[in-house]
């Protein structure tokens, strides 16, 4: 159908549309004509994606010079893959329609591993490795070498890329990952380097959040992007773990000695070459005393190291002339080697600001801040220098490097804590040097500062003032959308008591209490017996899932629940519980039923849908607060207080409630699906816990709904399934949650329209 | 009866039956037992007619077997020899514990497969209530017959009935361990039960099959069994020379091999899920890493291992259900899945991921339905529907002028009639001829059976109805006998008449008094008759025939 969006035609594929995504277009319709940024929060399963892509592409035709490129940033690789089928189907949609075939150029990008074509480099399992060995084919002195030396094995898909590929653009289309590769096949061309150059001009480009938001690979891949782009963090919840992990580092007493036997190998390669070819060090010196250093960084394959820290940090000088020759530059590492070996022979946990720790570095082992902001740089030059293949193993002495310019670059916003030994086992020596950032907006800063318009959306974003203030920027729309039903399809419940009136509840206190562990299991167990096909079951920690399904199978309540369902649980290895996944989809499909435990911010919790009969209830047992006695947490928590006035409750409690509503709206993915969301801790039921919730789900949470034992849940849910069972057809839908054109147009219709978007 | 070839297993004396002395046979296919002193057996049972065997309980004065039919009734036999009595008993009933089970899969499935036609069939089931209930023909008789053309007739219908049945996930919970009072635990196994052991865990079956009997009895491979760490999953394993120890090591190694061989849905797939991860060392690790085996504390390490048991046993309950008996195809599934996800060949992995990822991104409600809109069916006159059309007459449609013009025409005619006074018949002969031709009159005696349905109540005509299918299918079983060629024809076709009469009279003829009792017409039954007669008579004709041929 074709929408009028405040005076913009967009081409919608459907023949009919949610209300509520009328609502969105026109919020981020009013954001990109502010050219600013937009909070938004629209249910799971409501259409966000295609009243995302239709808007912008409708945008993008119609002021082809506002907004350039859309740079839609998602986290998981299926995700990434779904916006690029949706988009094909947009696209295919605007082709039947105009007429014409579209212009557009859209393409997917992903690591290495999902897109090498070369036959021995793609069986690699690990990122690591195929990245490693695709650098060791493909790495420009190689190339040069093989020119001398024929036998020098290269890759046939770059080297075809880097003679023809350039030149010819890709033909407009829809590119996936798989159609990337086909491509590259037919051509033979790589289709990662494909790709990579292929965004510059791509009208819309979809990645994974780290492209964007990693300095190290934003620095290689996003740098050139047009400013006039449109970036969308779709699933953005969890933006903020993203951003810190991207810029925190630890080191183990492990990495230092892996660095130790790297520096040795640096210092005898560079002796050999002395021998063999002094001229490169020398000219390598002569360059690094120019600050040239730009010239050489231009080569796409060389740059496999980039620098830590954000582009505008960059100094633009030369190398200070403390490290410029090869054999001061390892001596440099060595100091600053040794001193980090005696900081972690501590016998106490120390935490020191950035500023103090680079004071003592000055007292102890006399290295200055300037030299330490090059280690880095400086290290990437000399790697390259020494024509080292390998370098994946030098993973060590590049974490140093980045470790020492990040330290060295920021002042604020960091903390360095050491600790000797783990809290749960004090007789084992295993010290660690966690240098971790506190402050999300660093990261993300740049993105704010470049790009016109950034988009943040995801299903749960309450409360939704939190994220402007968290990343430290000012949003021009902050709008959360609800979900009109034709029926409630979905029934959160609070359960607070077990039948025996023992409150249930996570809390450290009663953890071990067996009454509550012992209702927890009844409830899973008369669930069990309720509640058709898949039941999720997720709990707040590993440790927590570990002995409470100890003590339900001691006390046979596992049993019983096999009575009714398969038992499948989650566990630390990804495979095993990728199979576990598997199976019990397998399960749920072929009617037998099967209930899955798992863990709250694990995997599934994050990246696994359970659409349809895969879910049809979520309990949700306890609150899944972060683990509160960790030192990092406990900084991050004072930087939150003094620097954005957040009190450390307040994020807590956010932060255990956006996972909590997370794992619960997994099951949801759409109008005509239908689940259960089982809280089942009394603490919810308090109004600062369920005031988190998104909106969508909170108002369909009532007094009824609160404090239930076990039985009453029971009770209302087969109540809720007896309802839902029955016949759902898309005429019941019309007019209410389902809108045809005609009806969306009418006055009453665009009335009511405009309540759905909730402001704050 | 009894055909000397039989293969006698076991004969055991001095068994009593019904308080009378003899001897009872265990032969390949049935079990027999012979009073003293003659030679023929009084009691007989296929062993795929009996449903289980029960014994007294130890220590009973009396030393019991009985077998229980699947028909319910039950024969005892009493071991009566002062001295072996329980020898005796122990092997009958060892031997007989070998020997049902190969005869009950086949009794069970025909079982099913008539309880399934019944099911499915109101008007055999109404059939078999009237013959076989009621003890016209025997249940053998009435199913011979048809159970023949079945499987000749329809193969592929019958393929499609061997359902293989799942097992249940709480299996190891229904054996509810008992106290014996005496610090000991008792654990009660059933057939069933150890099949869903040997089908979820082939390693125990194939411990199973190494050890019993040879190395150990059935009673003692059970026992350690429930004693081994492999049944309590929550125990480490410790000792080697536990038996399941190995069995143990097998499923790791199965686990392993289904971990490796990875996902099939990319969707479910946590390994490829993140683009790119975190370069070593790089992050905040929030919660404490105790991902190292070697400090974790027994206790933990033990957790773990009930849940990789637990994965590991739901995987094999589901994989036995959906596992068929066609190993070969399986593996080859097996292997094909490996290359699907093997990296380099990536051809085969398309197909799946594009379906999983169009099914992701599906709105069905947003979407038209695609398929062409259908008018309900509004039905006013059914019968219309059912008959289809009728041929069209040869006749001119009227148009309305023409109507109006023939109706004025009839006025017009009215207008002028002058009633014929002469021709005209006398008022009691015409009360007596509209009499005669009114429904039930002598004209219109022919007309009643047409109107059946309005003369008679509806129960009775369902009682018709079935006494028609009855005798239908009994004079079916009659005239399928001529020619009467062979001597078991002939010993059929005297017990088909003999069925006849027994059903002419425990069926027939207190319908007939019923429909009398309620004045209604006899000539109901009359068809009936006509055919039982009719087949009277055929069979005396061939009587008299034979009788003639013999003499």
């Amino acid at each position: 159908m074709k929408l009028n969006i405040d005076g913009l035609l967009v081409y919608f594929p459907y023949d009919y549309i949610y209300p509520e995504q009328f609502s969105y277009m026109l919020e981020l319709k009013r954001t990109l004509d502010a050219k600013g940024h937009g909070v938004l929060e629209m249910p799971s399963g409501t259409g966000k994606t295609i009243s995302l892509l239709s808007l912008i592409v409708a945008y993008q035709r119609v002021f082809p010079l506002d907004v350039t490129k859309l740079i839609y940033c998602s986290r998981t690789v299926p995700e990434i893959e779904k916006v690029v089928e949706e988009l094909r189907k947009l696209m295919e949609f605007y082709t039947k329609q105009t007429g014409e075939t579209n212009k557009f150029l859209a393409l997917a990008l992903s690591s290495r591993k999902n897109l090498c074509i070369h036959p021995e480099v793609s069986s690699l399992r690990f990122g690591k490795e195929v990245d490693g060995k695709c650098h060791s084919l493909t790495a420009s002195y190689i190339r040069a070498q093989r020119h001398s030396n024929p036998n020098q094995p290269v890759c046939r898909f770059y080297e075809e890329f880097d003679a023809v590929g350039r030149q010819v653009p890709l033909p407009a289309g829809i590119y996936n990952l798989d159609d990337l590769k086909n491509f590259g096949r037919r051509k033979g061309w790589c289709p990662y380097y494909l790709a990579r150059y292929a965004i510059l001009h791509a009208n819309i480009v979809v990645y994974s959040y780290h492209y964007l938001l990693d300095p190290k690979i934003a620095d290689l891949v996003s740098k050139e992007l047009a400013k006039t782009s449109v970036v969308v963090f779709d699933e953005a919840h969890n933006i903020d773990n993203v951003c810190i992990d991207s810029m925190s580092v630890n080191i183990t007493r492990r990495t230092l000695d892996r660095c130790q036997a790297n520096v040795d190998t640096l210092q005898n390669t560079i002796q050999k070459i002395k021998e063999t070819d002094a001229a490169k060090l020398k000219e390598e010196y002569r360059r690094l005393v120019e600050g040239l250093k730009e010239a050489n960084v231009a080569r796409e394959t060389d740059v496999y190291l980039a620098n830590p820290v954000l582009p505008d940090e960059i100094l633009q000088e030369a190398v200070p002339g403390t490290i410029r020759t090869a054999d001061h530059f390892v001596g440099f590492l060595r100091r600053f080697l040794e001193y980090l070996k005696s900081r972690l022979r501590v016998q106490h946990v120390v935490q020191t600001s950035t500023p103090q720790f680079l004071k003592d570095i000055f007292d102890k082992v006399c290295i200055d801040r300037k030299p330490l902001r090059f280690c880095a740089e400086r290290l990437q030059s000399l790697l390259r220098t020494l024509e080292i293949a390998d370098i994946a193993d030098f993973s060590a002495v590049t974490l140093i490097s980045s470790f020492a310019t990040l330290v060295s670059t920021y002042s604020q916003g960091f903390t360095i804590i050491i600790e000797p030994f783990e809290d749960r086992t004090p007789t084992i020596a295993n010290p660690v040097l966690h240098f971790s950032c506190m402050d999300p907006s660093i990261a993300i800063k740049p993105v704010f500062q470049r790009f016109q318009s950034v988009i943040i959306t995801s299903g749960t974003l309450s409360p939704l003032d939190i994220y402007p203030r968290i990343l430290d920027f000012r949003p021009v729309t902050m709008a959360s959308f609800t979900m009109t039903l034709a029926r409630t399809c979905l029934c959160p419940l609070i359960v607070g008591r077990g039948n025996d009136q023992v409150a249930l509840s996570s809390k450290f206190e009663t953890r071990e209490d067996f009454a509550v562990i012992r209702n927890y299991g009844n409830l899973l167990l008369e669930m069990s017996a309720v509640v058709p096909d898949g039941i999720v079951a997720f709990f707040t920690s590993y440790v927590y899932m570990e002995n409470i399904v100890a003590s339900w199978y001691e006390q046979g309540i596992l049993e019983n629940i096999q009575r009714n369902k398969l038992i499948f649980i989650e566990t630390p290895d990804a495979a095993e519980t990728s199979m576990a996944l598997e199976k019990y989809q397998e399960a749920c499909e072929n009617g037998r039923g099967a209930i899955l435990l798992s863990v709250a911010r694990g995997k599934v919790s994050e990246g696994i849908d359970f659409v349809h009969h895969f879910g049809r209830a979520v309990i949700m047992f306890g609150v899944p607060y972060v683990y509160t006695q960790s030192r990092i947490l406990k900084a991050r928590l004072e930087y939150l207080r003094d620097q954005f006035q957040i009190r450390e409750n307040d994020f807590l409690t956010f932060d255990a409630m956006r996972h909590a509503a997370q794992c619960v709206g997994r099951a949801i993915r759409g109008k005509t699906d239908y689940g259960l969301m089982i809280f089942a801790d009394k603490r919810y039921a308090r109004a600062d816990k369920r005031g988190k919730l998104p909106r969508w789900i909170q108002e369909h949470i009532n007094d009824g709904s609160l404090n239930l034992t076990v039985d009453e849940t029971v009770q209302l849910s087969k109540h809720f399934l007896r309802q839902m069972a029955q016949p759902f057809r898309q005429e019941d839908q019309l007019g209410l949650s389902l809108l045809t054109l005609e009806q969306l147009e009418s006055e009453e219709m665009l009335q009511k329209i405009t309540q759905i978007a909730h402001q704050t | 009866m009894a055909s000397l070839s039989e293969e006698v297993l076991l004969v055991v004396k001095r068994v009593r039956q019904k308080k009378q002395d003899g001897t009872l046979y265990l032969m390949a296919e049935r079990i027999a037992w012979s009073p003293e002193g003659k030679d023929r057996f009084t009691v007989s049972h296929l062993y795929a007619d009996i449903r289980c065997q029960k014994i007294s309980p130890d220590g009973k004065a009396k030393i019991q077997l009985q077998l229980i039919l699947h028909t319910g009734e039950s024969t005892t036999f009493h071991f009566a020899n002062e001295t072996t009595a329980l020898k005796d008993r122990e092997v009958a009933k060892e031997l007989l514990q070998q020997l049902l089970p190969k005869f009950k899969k086949k009794a069970n499935k025909e079982l099913e497969e008539k309880n399934r036609m019944l099911q499915e069939d109101p008007v055999l089931f109404q059939l078999y209530k009237d013959l076989v209930v009621s003890q016209v023909i025997s249940a053998d008789e009435f199913w011979a017959n048809r159970f023949g053309d079945l499987n000749n007739s329809d193969p592929a219908l019958n393929n499609n009935n061997k359902q293989e049945v799942g097992i249940s996930g709480a299996f190891l919970a229904d054996i509810r361990p008992q106290t014996d009072g005496c610090n000991g635990l008792r654990y009660n196994l059933t057939a069933d039960i150890i099949e869903s052991i040997f089908r979820t865990y082939p390693a125990v079956k194939q411990k199973y099959n190494e050890n019993v009997p040879h190395n150990l009895t059935e009673k003692e491979f059970w026992t350690r069994f429930f004693q081994s760490h492999y049944f309590h999953r929550d125990r480490i394993n410790t000792g080697t020379q536990d038996i399941f120890s190995e069995c143990a090591k097998q499923d790791e190694k199965g686990l392993k091999s289904m971990v490796v061989q990875g996902v099939k849905n990319p969707l479910v797939d946590l390994m490829s899920l993140e683009d790119k991860t975190l370069d070593e060392g790089y992050g905040v690790a929030t919660t404490p890493a105790t991902t190292s085996t070697s400090n974790r504390t027994v206790k933990e390490s033990s957790n773990a291992a009930i849940i990789k048991r637990f994965n590991h046993h739901s995987a094999m309950v589901l994989a036995a259900g959906s596992r068929k008996g066609e190993a070969p195809t399986d593996q080859a599934s097996e292997t094909s899945s490996t290359d699907g996800n093997s990296r380099d060949s990536d051809f085969f992995q398309p197909p799946v991921k594009k379906v999983k990822l169009q099914e992701a991104i599906e709105y069905e409600d947003l979407q038209r339905e695609n398929r062409p809109k259908t008018v309900a069916l509004n039905l006013k006159k059914s019968d219309r529907y059912a008959h289809g059309p009728v041929p069209l007459q040869s006749q001119q449609y009227s148009t309305s002028q023409d109507i109006i013009n023939s109706v004025n025409y009839i006025r017009h005619e009215m207008v002028n009639y002058k009633p014929n006074l002469i021709q005209v018949l006398s008022s009691t002969a015409a009360t007596s001829a509209i009499a005669a031709l009114s429904p039930g009159g002598v004209l219109m005696q022919a007309g009643a059976q047409q109107a059946i349905n309005q003369m008679v109540p509806t129960d009775v005509q369902g009682e018709l109805k079935h006494l028609y299918a009855a005798a239908g299918e009994l004079l079916r079983h009659f005239w399928s006998c001529f020619p009467v060629n062979t001597p078991f024809l002939e010993e059929k076709v005297i017990k088909m008449k003999s069925n006849l009469e027994r059903f002419q009279m425990a069926k027939l003829r207190p319908f007939q008094e019923k429909i009398q009792r309620q004045y209604l017409s006899t000539n109901l039954t009359g068809h009936l008759e006509e055919m039982f007669q009719t087949a009277y008579n055929k069979f005396h004709i061939w009587q008299t025939r034979r009788m003639m041929r013999k003499t």
